[in-house]
């Protein structure tokens, strides 16, 4: 027969898995898919239960050697984790908003108009063969008169 | 030398939890090594998984799998 502890209402503790019930009007159900899925490289997983009324997390073990309590607690770390950073990140969604705002009005480069568009030019390689030698002839012909 | 026979192993994953979509990403996924097969049930999915050989826990890796990517 196998044993089943209840340490806390929402918990139970079988021989090989544990069942944890998640309130979603306090986790929602995003932060238990995030606290799972950090959750999925050490043990097994599965969700059930209704996500507006009650969330059933069954824990399962991967190895033997594993403590379900350590598991289901740290489960419940990682849930409240989430929960904390989600509501800092609520908080300080504005203040966010307008750093990133600030950042991107910095970094804009005035637009000049395209008249005052010029390349530099030091050798006149962008000048023509005319242009150039239009220019040496006159001054040769001053020279000459 | 003996023929290890396939073993059937199932899995039933809530509708409400896991969608359509990623478990079809999670079938292809796993297909190279088993045979897949989803039936659709009016509140969950039901899920076998057939592999050569036997793979432990293949069942909860696939619900694992899928709960990856529903994230």
């Amino acid at each position: 027969m196998e044993n089943t502890k209840q340490g806390m209402e929402n918990i139970e503790i079988h021989d090989d898995h544990a069942v944890l019930r998640v309130n979603p009007r306090i986790y929602p159900l995003e932060l238990v898919y995030s606290a799972a899925y950090i959750m999925i490289d050490k043990a097994f997983i599965l969700l059930d239960g209704d996500p507006e009324k009650s969330v059933v997390v069954e824990i399962r073990k991967r190895k033997k050697d594993q403590d379900l309590n350590d598991l289901i607690r740290e489960f419940n770390e990682e849930l409240l984790n989430y929960a904390v950073y989600k509501v800092q990140s609520e908080k300080n969604k504005r203040l966010r908003e307008i750093i990133l705002y600030r950042a991107l009005l910095t970094n804009t480069v005035p637009q000049k108009k395209n008249d005052d568009r010029k390349m530099e030019d030091p050798d006149n390689i962008m000048k023509t063969w005319e242009e150039t030698h239009s220019k040496e002839d006159k001054e040769d012909g001053h020279r000459e008169s | 030398m003996g023929i290890e026979n396939p073993e059937m192993k199932e899995i039933i994953l809530n509708k409400k939890f896991y969608s359509r979509e990623c478990i079809d990403r999670a079938m292809q996924e796993f297909g190279h090594r088993c045979r897949v097969s989803v039936r659709n049930e009016p509140d969950h999915f039901r899920i076998s998984i057939e592999c050569d050989g036997n793979i432990s826990d293949i069942e909860k890796e696939f619900s694992n799998h899928c709960l990856g990517l529903m994230k």
